[in-house]
């Protein structure tokens, strides 16, 4: 090869174009591949929540035949940690007759939270379906329908002796509940007499509930309520014997309360809280979450026996 | 407890006998004949402080100057030559920047010949060093990245010292979900499957809650084993990944310290000779500064405090080295700085490790023991508190016979009782306590055979038994490396196995925000969650200073104790039971023209799990549920770039990482039990639920950011010297989201640019 043949050498000028060149290629390339990423890598926001048409609002309560009040807890979904108000109408129809009742808003505070239940006066029949509809505009958003239990529970209970025993389950209220298919709630109620200094205040209730202790029989439920724990709490210093006596009691009888679920009352007594808490499980609202069931309770007297007789 | 099925038992104590057998045969002197190969070997050191020099080239030449053996030191600085003819050989040991070592030895039958050495450092640079020992198999072993202080050192940290956390953190494979917290995952594990060793002791969660640092700062960090998979059955007992840290000794020659001070921390180190060139002992100890230094600098509360301290006594001999360690970390802080919820978490460990070998037998003896704590609890913001810990005593027993023709044989048995302690304290929810013991042996035994100088193959073979479980199970892995040419040049790896863990740790998944975790026993007696392992992977030294390597691998999952879902705002400890799935590849470029060194990192990864919708409680409808969980990290790029110049180093590092997956929220309500007519609409607050959509669906935005720093040491006198650095991370002040409480709705953001300047002096 003759040095005419040969390729010339790169001068300084075209070495630095194609240098410049090269760089050039490279920084388009940095440039297309920084602007991949700043289009889908810059964008800082979160979205946390994403609203849903399917789910708006979340009902809880119970249609009660024996109160004259009935009040449902609406809880909007989206509004919850702003705790603005549901802005809606909540109408309770009876589906057999077609009567309608408009309920009334009311805000519940407990702390910095605000709850909003709708209520109205007024009374519930038995056996009988009703629908809870939360509408804005006539439009109906979200629905409850339930039905009431046609008649209140068959209740059969011992009584409640005092002063407690010390030995475990000797303490016993023994209930036999029948003419029911479904129970949904047992509490036991104790009329307490605060200390009397001069004036005589007036008994102070306390409520246990003892749903927990529901049992389901062949033909019956069977409710075994260990009363020492609620009489231990009620003032458990007062007495030498583990629980309240009868000095503590305004009255000599306990109020307990049998209600008795509708027709569609989910079978959840022996059912974990988070089981519960799922959102599609136990409910029978359309549109939104939550609970709205028809009761039927019955009331009666537990006499408390006591060695001396107030 | 289940009865222990014979079957299984009788294996067990088939394969603990046979583990002893192997130890009874090996350990004993063997009678000598005439023709009985002789043996050398010892630890080669560095004269200057004693310091293991590990990757050491130990050649043994016959008199023609024909290799007769060559090998490499390993992490403690061990080499060992075994299946020698007798007769007279020259030795030369040589290391890179040391003045090589050179001797001639007569061997005779079945002699065991100790040769422990201190090489001296040499001013110039060792050009004619040939490098023949190959280095130890380790070195690119699939799933490992073996990590020296140089590494760590390499990488952009705000200082004082750089911090073996900065450097794992930026590793393809290796997810983080925030720059607090103290978390990793890897390779689609969580941070419980994790084993993380410090000269043999266990620590639970040794990463601080700002995660540029942990309880290793680099320069006191001789080497760092980091598996992300395929590990042998030396290490059992979790299924995602092996940190292995050796810590270095103190110079066992000369006293030297420093102190020094930055925004993030303070430091002070000293470390000195207890007898001279025999024993040393080193104390470092660090403290965070940022709580006092961040409100100044970033004009924003910066709640967290954090403090380490490590100390450790070295002794060495020619034929045994022998350590104690003893570690604090300590941690708390609030991870959302506007709110009350505070958090703390601290380990404590003590243990010793001995390294040794005697003149009669071929064996090297590791034998560790001690005990490590780890507690962790966070106060709600109602005052409320979950409290968790776990407590270990060990001790374990490894043994290495050397075996013909380079290989060798390793068995060891390992003993731990373990205690888990749990307290849960949740608003209207009640204490929930649980303690569990638990005593675990972990018999294993592994081989390394190599044909050729090509192919090296590793098989080992354990099994963990828990005395109250009564479930022992093998546990099989192999790995596997191929030298095509017989050189480091080329290497392809591979590695798989199965893996076993009987600890699980439970964490609140749905808040990304949270970092207590709790440990408990596995749920599940029957099936304890196992993963099985597959790695693949190819090295390639393209240039002197070009390496490329690419790694895939697959893990496969079964039985994980995955946290139930519940709507209910509570941590929650009831556990289901998900199968998963993770893969992904690795790809790693590493460019080193001196004086600048520049590496490209860039991991693919995806990981979903499925359980049936029974098991997990989920509510979308299908049977059975597949989801990616929150660390689902797919595409991760690092760049780091560091330029040594004679005045001055100057490093940078960029690193993008996609979005992880979050649930979204629908709405929230709260839930009145009208089951058993407990609560009414008049007077009771009810249940507060969040409302979840499809678990996981949407994805966090992406996460980049870019530190860098100026690094220069001055020198103010032959025994003092200082070390300046400055720097900016996250220079371009990226808005990275850390988590959004999804209750709350509160955003809280990575840590902002921060700019620092630190100081450091050192003296002799």
């Amino acid at each position: 090869m003759t040095e005419e043949e040969l390729p010339p050498f790169p001068s300084t000028c075209s070495t630095i174009a194609m240098v410049s060149t090269q760089m050039r290629s490279s920084i388009r390339s940095l440039l297309f591949l920084a602007g991949l990423l700043f289009t889908f890598g810059c964008d800082p926001t979160v979205d946390v929540v994403r609203p849903s048409d399917q789910y708006q609002y979340s009902l809880f309560g119970t249609l009660n035949v024996a109160a004259d009040t009935q009040v449902i807890r609406v809880d909007p979904h989206l509004d919850s940690l702003e705790n603005r108000s549901p802005d809606v109408t909540v109408v309770l129809e009876n589906l057999e007759t077609g009567r309608e009742v408009t309920l009334r808003d009311s805000v519940l505070t407990i702390g910095d939270d605000r709850f909003y239940n709708y209520w109205a006066p007024t009374s519930i029949a038995p056996g009988t379906t009703y629908r809870v509809t939360v509408q804005r505009e006539n439009e109906p958003l979200t629905t409850a329908t339930a039905t009431t239990p046609s008649a209140p529970p068959e209740v059969d209970a011992g009584s409640i002796s005092l002063p407690c025993v010390d030995r475990e389950s000797g303490n016993i209220l023994y209930v036999e509940v029948r003419g029911v298919e479904h129970l949904a709630g047992v509490t036991l109620s104790y009329a307490i007499q605060p200390p009397t200094n001069g004036s005589t205040p007036p008994p102070v209730s306390y409520t246990f509930n003892h749903s927990g202790e529901i049992e389901r029989g062949d033909e019956n439920f069977v409710i075994r309520i260990d009363y020492q724990p609620d009489l231990v709490s009620i003032n458990p210093e007062s007495s030498e014997h583990g629980c309240a006596d009868s000095t503590d009691l305004a009255h000599s009888y306990a109020e307990l309360v049998v209600a008795a679920g509708g027709p569609d009352w989910p079978t959840w007594l022996h059912v974990s809280l988070n089981e519960i808490a799922r959102p599609d499980a136990f409910s029978n609202v359309t549109g939104g979450h939550g609970y709205v069931g028809g009761i039927y309770p019955d009331t009666i007297r537990v006499p408390i026996r006591t060695p001396i007789a107030r | 407890m289940e009865p222990v099925p014979k079957s299984k038992m009788s294996r067990f104590l088939f394969f603990i006998a046979g583990i002893l057998l192997c130890s009874l045969i090996a350990a004993g002197p063997a009678p000598t004949f005439a023709q009985d190969p002789a043996a050398v070997r010892g630890f080669v050191r560095s004269a200057d402080g004693g310091q293991s020099l590990q990757g050491a080239n130990v050649i043994l030449r016959d008199t023609t100057g024909n290799v007769q053996s060559a090998v490499a030191t390993n992490a403690d600085g061990l080499y060992q030559i075994s299946e020698i003819p007798p007769g007279r050989y020259r030795l030369s040991i040589s290391f890179v920047g040391y003045t090589p070592h050179r001797d001639t030895l007569q061997l005779a039958p079945g002699e065991q010949r100790t040769v422990s050495i201190s090489l001296s450092a040499s001013a110039q640079q060792l050009d004619d060093v040939t490098i023949e020992g190959r280095r130890p198999v380790k070195e690119s072993e699939a799933g490992l990245r073996q990590i020296r202080s140089a590494d760590i050192e390499s990488i952009p940290s705000a200082g004082p010292g750089s911090d073996l956390s900065t450097y794992l953190r930026g590793l393809p494979g290796v997810t983080t979900t925030g720059d607090r917290g103290g978390r990793l995952y890897v390779r689609g594990g969580t941070p419980s499957q994790n084993k993380v060793l410090v000269e043999g002791m266990p620590l639970h969660k040794p990463f601080h809650i700002i995660g540029l640092y942990s309880a290793f700062p680099g320069d006191l960090v001789s080497t760092a084993d980091f598996y992300g998979g395929g590990f042998g059955a030396e290490y059992m007992g979790r299924l995602s990944s092996v940190l292995d840290v050796q810590l270095r000794p103190g110079n066992v020659n000369e006293f030297k310290g420093s102190v020094g001070a930055g925004p993030f921390l303070a430091l002070a180190r000293f470390e000195g000779p207890i007898s001279r060139g025999g024993s040393s002992f080193l104390v470092n100890v660090r403290h965070s500064l940022i709580e006092h230094s961040g409100p100044t600098l970033l004009n924003q509360q910066t709640p967290y405090k954090f403090y380490d301290l490590t100390a450790k006594y070295h002794s060495q001999g020619e034929s045994s080295q022998c350590s104690l360690v003893g570690m604090r970390t300590y941690d708390r802080g609030r991870l959302d700085p506007n709110r009350t919820a505070s958090f703390r978490w601290n380990n404590t460990a003590f243990g010793g490790e001995c390294l040794l070998f005697g003149d009669t037998s071929a064996q090297v003896l590791d034998a560790s023991f001690g005990t490590s704590h780890f507690g962790n609890a966070v106060r709600s913001v109602d005052g409320t508190t979950r409290d968790a810990s776990a407590w270990r005593f060990y001790t374990n027993l490894d043994l290495t016979q050397p075996l013909p023709n380079g290989n060798s044989l390793q068995w060891g048995f390992h003993l731990r009782a373990d205690q888990y302690r749990l307290s849960l304290d949740e608003p209207f929810l009640g204490i929930t306590s649980e303690d569990y013991f638990r005593i675990t042996t972990s018999p294993y035994i592994e081989a390394s055979l190599t044909w050729n100088d090509r192919v090296t193959l590793t098989p080992s073979l354990g099994t963990q038994f828990q005395f109250s479980r009564g479930l022992p199970m093998l546990e099989p892995r192999l790995r596997l490396s191929y030298r095509p040419r017989g050189s480091e040049r080329m290497k392809l790896t591979a590695a798989g196995g199965l893996y076993r863990q009987l600890v699980t740790g439970v964490s609140d998944e749905r808040d990304a925000g949270s970092t207590f975790q709790a440990l408990l026993p596995s749920p599940f007696t029957d099936h304890p969650p196992q993963a099985a392992h597959a790695l693949l992977g190819w090295n390639q030294q393209i240039q002197s200073s070009l390496r490329v390597s690419v790694e895939g691998w697959y893990k496969k999952l079964w039985d994980l104790a995955v946290p139930r879902w519940t709507p209910i705002v509570r941590f929650n400890t009831t556990l289901s039971r998900a199968d998963g799935q993770a893969f992904g590849a690795d790809l790693s470029i590493q460019y080193e023209p001196d004086p600048l060194r520049l590496d490209l990192t860039y991991g693919y990864g995806q990981t979903t799990y499925q359980a049936s919708e029974d098991d997990l409680g989920g509510w979308t409808g299908d049977p059975l549920i597949e989801y990616s969980p929150p660390y689902d990290l797919r595409h991760k790029i690092g760049v780091s770039a560091s330029l040594d110049l004679s005045w001055v180093t100057a490093s940078a590092r960029w690193q993008y990482n996609s979005g992880l997956p979050f649930t979204q929220v629908y709405g929230y309500d709260s839930m009145l039990e009208v089951r058993g007519l407990r609560e009414h609409p008049f007077g009771s607050v009810g249940t507060p639920r969040a409302l979840f959509d499809r678990p996981y669906q949407a994805r966090l935005p992406a996460y980049h950011r870019l530190d860098a720093s100026l690094k220069r040491t001055f020198t103010l006198s032959p025994l003092l010297g200082m070390t300046v650095e400055m720097g900016a991370i996250n220079a371009y002040d990226r808005r990275n989201v850390f988590y959004v409480d999804i209750f709350t709705q509160d955003r809280v953001d990575q840590l902002p640019v921060i700019p620092y300047l630190s100081l450091q002096i050192n003296f002799e």
